[in-house]
C-alpha cells in the first residue's frame, strides 16, 4: 500500500471515528454553530462511510466486529446489524481463519502500520468473495486499539486470473496431448520463447533460455542446412514457413518434427514469428508402416500376375488395375461387359447364362474361367472371382474382383491329357506284346475246350451209333459241348478285351475279380512252368476304382515276371502267392510273391525305369508301364525282396468313393 | 511175338476188361476223353494229376495211359519216368495242346506208344488206345509165360540146367557130353528130362524158352 493513500485513509477514518463513535469526546466544540456544522459534517462523512464502494470493517482486538459499513455488509449479503458484535472470523473460510488471526495479531503488534493481503470471504449465501484487505491498528481516544480494515473486491480479477491459469493449463495439456509446442521468435533480437511442450519436444530443461545454437545442435546434421535456409529466408522476407526436420535426441533416437510459423510485424516493424512445433514421429512411423503395407500388397498383387477390376451397376468394366506385367492384363476393356470380351460366350451359352444370373442376383462368384486376349492379342484363359459392393444405403454399385491368367495351367492340363493318352497307348502296345508272349498259353486255353468239344462230339456220335442208341449219354455229351464251347468263347472274349485299344474306363471294381480273371489267362503259363498259384484273397474287400483291363495287364505282367523268376528253381516248389487285403488307410493291397531268384539291390532301384530289363528278350517296358498305370489310378506299385526267396510286388489302390463316381 | 510153348489160358473175362487211364488237369478235357472212350465201350479211370495216378493201385488188366504232356506239377514226361522207375510198364499215349518237337522226341524215346496233338481225331486216339491195350495185353501174356517158364526152369537140377544151357547154345549131344565129362547117353537122358520138365515139344521151343529166361545168352541176368 502506498503511504499516501494510507494517510488519506487514516485521516478520513479518524474523522469518521471522531464523528460516529464518540462525537463529543474528541471534537472540540467551538460554538453552537460550530457544533451544528460539525454534526452536519459527521453526518456527511457517515453517509460517505456507509455508501463508499469499499468494504470497511472495524474490529476489536478479540476479533469482534465493532462496525461495518452498509456497502461492505451488503457485499457479503448481510445487513450491517447482522455482523456487528459477531466474530469477524465468521465471514472467513474455516481453513483461512488461522491466517486471519495471524494478520490481526500482526496488525495489533504494529500499530499505525498498514498491512495488506488477499483473502476469500464467505457471503451469507455461501459464495466466495475475494478481497484485498488493507488493515491498520489504531489507538482510540481511550488508548484501546482497534483494527480498521478496508476490503477491496478483487473477485473479478481473481476469476480472470483463475480463468487464465486454467486456460494456460488447458493449453499446456492440449500441447502435451497433441505433441505440439508453441514458440515465438523475434528475428531481429534472436529472442526465442518456448512453451512447456516445446521444451519437452527438444528435451531441454525448462529453466534454460532457448538458443539457436542449441536448436541447431539438436537438429539432425543432414537437416541443419535446410532448416537454416528456410528460417533465414522467412526472416528475410517476413514470410510464413512450414517445414519438417529431424531431431537427434541425447539417447541417439530420431524425432521427426514439423514446425509451422506465421510471420508478424511488431510495433517497430520488426519481423517476429509465432508458430507451433509438432512431434510427428508417431505419424511418420504410421505413415512408414502404411507405406510398407501398401508396398507389400502391391508386391503381392503384382507378383501374383493377377489384375483387379471393377464393374459398374450395368456390369461394364469401369476400372482395371495398373500392372507391372502389362502383357497379360487385357487392355481396352473399359466399358465392356465380360461376355463382350469372351470369344467363348456363344459357344457356352449355359455358362454365361448362369454367370449373368449370379451377377443380376448380386451374389459373389468364384473361379469363372473364360477365354480372352492379352494386350498383344494372344488368346489367353482367364479365371476370375468377384464380389458385389454397395453404398452405405445398400444400393448396388457393381462388382470388384480379381483376374488371373490361367493359360499355363490349362495348357498344362491339356498336355497332361495328351500324356495320359500316350500312356494309355503305350499300355495298349505293351499289353498286346504281353499277349504275344502269351500266345502259346492262350492258344492252349482255346484249344483245350475245342479239343473237348470235338471229343464230346465224337463220343456223342458213338453213343448214337450204338444199338440201341444211348440217347442219354448223347444228350449229356451235347451239354458238355455247349459248356466247353462257351468256355472257349470266354477266353477269346477276355483276350480280345485285353487286345482292344479302348479308352480308359474307370469303374468300381472288385479287386478279387480282377485277380481271378488275370490268373485265368495265365493259368496255362503257370502250369507249363510247373508253377502253382496260391490265392489268399480277402473275402470282405471294399471296391476299388479303376480300369479293369489296365489292372489285369498289371497283374498278368507281375505274374509272368514271377513265373520267369522261378524258371531256374528246382530245389523247392515253384509257388506264386497272390494276396489281396484291405489296408487300414482306405486302400486295397494286392501282392504277387514268387520264390524265385529275387531282385538284387542294384536292380531294385531301377526296376521300374523304362528299358531296364534283366531278360535277354524283354523290352524293359513292362514294369515301368505297370507303375505308370497304377500311379494313374492314384495307387503305388513297389517291389521288395522276400526274406527267404524271391520278391514281392505290391500294389496299393485307393478305394472307390461314392461321391467321386 | 509168337506163340510161346503152351501159354496159360487167356483170362479175358469181364473182370479182365481193359482200362484206359486218363490223366489231364483240365476237367472238361478229362470229362470229354472219358466220354469218348466210354462211348466205344472202354472202361475209363480219370485222374487230375500224376500223383493221383501214382497213388492209385497199379492195374492188373490190360490198360493204357492217356497223358496230357503238360501236367501241372510233374509233367507227363516226369510221370512217364516215375512209372518206369516203379516198374509199371503201362503203354503211354501222349496228347498235348500243341506240338513240341523236343518233347515228342523225348516221349517217343522213353517208349511212348503215340503222341497226338489236341484236338485229336477220334479215330486216331481210339486206334492208338486199341493198339496200346493190345500191346499191353501181349506184354502181360508174355510176362505171364515167362514166369511159368521160370518156375519150370527152377525145378531143374543144376546138372540139368548146365545141359540146357549148352543144348540151347546149339551144341550136339556128343559135344555137351565131352564138355561136361559125361557119357553121351547120360546127356540124352538129361535132355529128355529137361524137355519134360520145361514142357517143351521141340528143341526150338526150348531155345525160345531159354531166350525168354535170358539163359544161353551172354547176359544171364537180363530181364528186359
Amino acid at each position: 500500500m502506498k503511504p499516501g493513500r494510507a494517510a488519506t485513509f487514516g485521516k478520513s477514518a479518524a474523522q469518521f471515528l471522531a464523528g460516529c463513535v464518540r462525537p463529543t469526546a474528541t471534537a472540540k466544540p467551538r460554538s453552537e454553530h460550530d457544533g451544528d456544522d460539525l454534526l452536519e459534517t459527521v453526518k456527511q462523512w457517515q453517509q460517505v462511510f456507509e455508501h463508499t464502494p469499499v468494504m470497511y470493517f472495524m474490529v476489536d482486538p478479540a476479533g469482534t466486529v465493532i462496525n461495518v459499513n452498509t456497502f461492505g455488509a451488503a457485499q457479503l449479503g448481510y445487513a450491517a446489524a447482522e455482523l456487528i458484535g459477531r466474530s469477524v472470523l465468521d465471514v472467513f473460510f474455516e481453513e483461512d481463519r488461522d491466517l486471519v488471526r495471524a494478520c490481526v495479531t500482526l496488525c495489533l503488534e504494529t500499530v499505525d502500520q498498514s498491512h495488506t493481503w488477499e483473502i476469500r470471504k464467505i457471503r451469507k449465501d455461501g459464495s466466495v468473495l475475494w478481497v484485498r484487505e488493507n488493515a491498520k491498528t489504531m489507538l482510540r481516544a481511550d488508548g484501546g486499539p482497534i483494527v480498521l480494515i478496508a476490503c477491496e473486491n478483487i473477485t473479478e480479477r481473481k476469476e480472470a486470473e483463475n480463468a487464465l491459469r486454467q486456460s494456460e493449463a488447458y493449453l499446456a495439456q492440449a500441447q502435451e496431448l497433441s505433441h505440439t509446442g508453441s514458440f515465438g521468435w523475434k528475428a531481429a533480437t534472436r529472442e526465442i520463447t518456448w512453451s512447456k511442450e516445446t521444451y519437452r519436444i527438444f528435451q531441454c530443461d525448462e529453466g534454460t533460455k532457448p538458443k539457436i545454437p542449441f536448436m541447431l545442435q539438436r537438429i539432425h546434421p543432414d537437416d541443419r542446412l535446410a532448416v537454416q535456409q528456410t528460417t533465414a529466408r522467412a526472416a528475410r522476407e517476413g514470410k510464413d514457413y512450414d517445414h519438417e526436420y529431424r531431431l537427434v535426441m541425447p539417447d541417439g533416437s530420431i524425432k521427426y518434427v514439423r514446425a509451422v510459423a506465421r510471420a508478424m510485424r511488431d510495433s517497430n516493424g520488426c519481423v517476429e514469428f509465432v508458430g507451433s512445433v509438432t512431434d510427428i514421429t508417431a505419424t511418420k512411423e504410421a505413415e512408414r508402416r502404411l507405406r510398407a503395407s501398401e508396398q507389400r500388397f502391391r508386391d503381392y498383387a503384382e507378383t501374383a500376375s493377377d489384375w483387379f477390376w471393377e464393374t459398374g451397376p450395368d456390369h461394364r468394366v469401369t476400372q482395371i488395375s495398373e500392372h507391372s506385367d502389362t502383357m497379360t492384363a487385357p487392355a481396352g476393356m473399359i466399358g465392356l461387359t465380360r461376355w463382350d470380351i469372351a470369344p467363348d460366350a456363344d459357344l457356352e451359352p449355359e455358362k454365361w447364362q448362369q454367370h449373368r444370373a449370379a451377377l443380376d442376383a448380386h451374389v459373389p462368384f468364384r473361379d469363372l474361367v473364360y477365354r480372352s486376349k492379352d494386350r498383344s492379342g494372344q488368346p489367353i484363359y482367364v479365371r476370375t472371382s468377384g464380389k458385389p459392393f454397395f453404398d452405405t444405403e445398400g444400393a448396388f454399385l457393381g462388382y470388384r474382383g480379381v483376374c488371373t491368367d490361367v493359360t499355363a495351367a490349362i495348357r498344362a492340363n491339356q498336355a497332361e491329357d495328351a500324356l495320359r493318352k500316350a500312356q494309355a497307348e503305350l499300355a495298349h502296345v505293351t499289353r498286346v506284346t504281353t499277349l504275344g508272349e502269351l500266345t502259346a498259353s492262350i492258344a492252349h486255353e482255346i484249344n483245350q475246350p475245342l479239343a473237348a468239344v470235338i471229343a464230346n462230339a465224337d463220343a456223342c456220335l458213338a453213343w448214337l451209333q450204338r444199338s440201341p442208341p444211348d440217347l442219354q449219354a448223347a444228350g449229356r455229351s451235347v451239354e458238355w459241348i455247349i459248356e466247353d464251347g462257351t468256355r472257349a468263347s470266354d477266353v477269346i472274349r477276355r483276350v480280345r478285351a485285353l487286345a482292344k485299344r479302348s479308352d480308359i474306363d474307370m469303374a468300381p471294381l472288385d479287386a478279387n475279380v480282377v485277380v481271378r480273371e488275370s490268373v485265368a489267362l495265365v493259368q496255362r503259363e503257370m502250369a507249363s512252368h510247373a508253377v502253382s498259384v496260391r490265392m489268399e484273397l480277402s473275402s470282405a474287400l471294399p471296391k476299388i476304382f479303376g480300369d479293369r483291363i489296365q489292372l489285369q495287364q498289371v497283374l498278368i505282367n507281375l505274374i509272368m515276371n514271377g513265373i520267369e523268376a522261378m524258371e531256374d528253381v528246382h530245389d523247392r516248389p515253384r509257388e506264386l502267392a497272390i494276396r489281396s487285403a484291405a489296408s487300414g488307410d482306405g486302400a486295397v493291397l494286392v501282392s504277387v510273391s514268387d520264390c524265385g531268384v529275387g531282385i538284387s539291390e542294384q536292380a531294385i532301384d531301377r526296376l521300374f525305369t523304362p528299358f531296364f530289363t534283366t531278360k535277354s528278350t524283354g523290352m524293359g517296358m513292362g514294369l515301368s508301364i505297370c507303375r505308370s498305370i497304377i500311379e494313374a489310378h492314384g495307387g503305388r506299385l513297389f517291389a521288395a525282396p522276400n526274406r527267404e526267396h524271391g520278391a514281392t510286388f505290391q500294389i496299393t489302390l485307393p478305394l472307390h468313393r461314392e461321391e467321386t463316381s | 511175338m509168337t506163340q510161346l510153348g503152351e501159354p496159360p489160358p487167356p483170362q479175358e473175362d469181364d473182370g479182365d476188361q481193359p482200362i484206359v487211364f486218363v490223366v489231364d488237369d483240365d476237367a472238361s478235357m478229362r470229362r470229354a476223353l472219358t466220354n469218348l472212350f466210354e462211348s466205344v465201350g472202354l472202361k475209363v479211370e480219370a485222374f487230375g494229376s500224376a500223383p493221383q495216378l501214382l497213388h492209385a493201385k497199379p492195374p492188373e488188366v490190360p490198360s493204357c495211359l492217356v497223358l496230357d504232356i503238360r501236367l501241372p506239377g510233374a509233367s507227363g514226361l516226369d510221370l512217364q519216368s516215375d512209372l518206369a522207375k516203379a516198374n509199371i510198364h503201362t503203354p503211354i499215349i501222349f496228347i498235348t495242346g500243341y506240338g513240341d518237337i523236343p518233347m515228342t522226341v523225348r516221349a517217343m524215346k522213353s517208349g511212348a506208344i503215340d503222341f497226338l496233338t489236341k484236338p485229336v481225331r477220334d479215330q486216331d486216339i481210339l486206334d492208338a488206345v486199341q493198339a496200346a491195350i493190345e500191346r499191353d495185353r501181349k506184354r502181360r501174356d508174355f510176362n505171364r509165360t515167362v514166369s511159368t517158364v521160370r518156375s519150370r526152369f527152377e525145378s531143374l537140377s543144376s546138372r540139368e540146367r548146365d545141359v540146357l544151357s549148352l543144348v540151347t547154345a546149339g551144341l550136339m549131344n556128343k559135344q555137351v557130353a565131352a564138355q561136361l565129362g559125361l557119357a553121351e547117353i547120360t546127356v540124352k537122358i538129361y535132355r529128355g528130362q529137361i524137355m519134360r520138365k520145361m514142357g517143351a515139344k521141340s528143341l526150338a521151343d526150348l531155345v525160345r524158352m531159354s531166350e525168354a529166361l535170358g539163359i544161353g545168352s551172354n547176359k544171364p541176368d537180363a530181364q528186359t
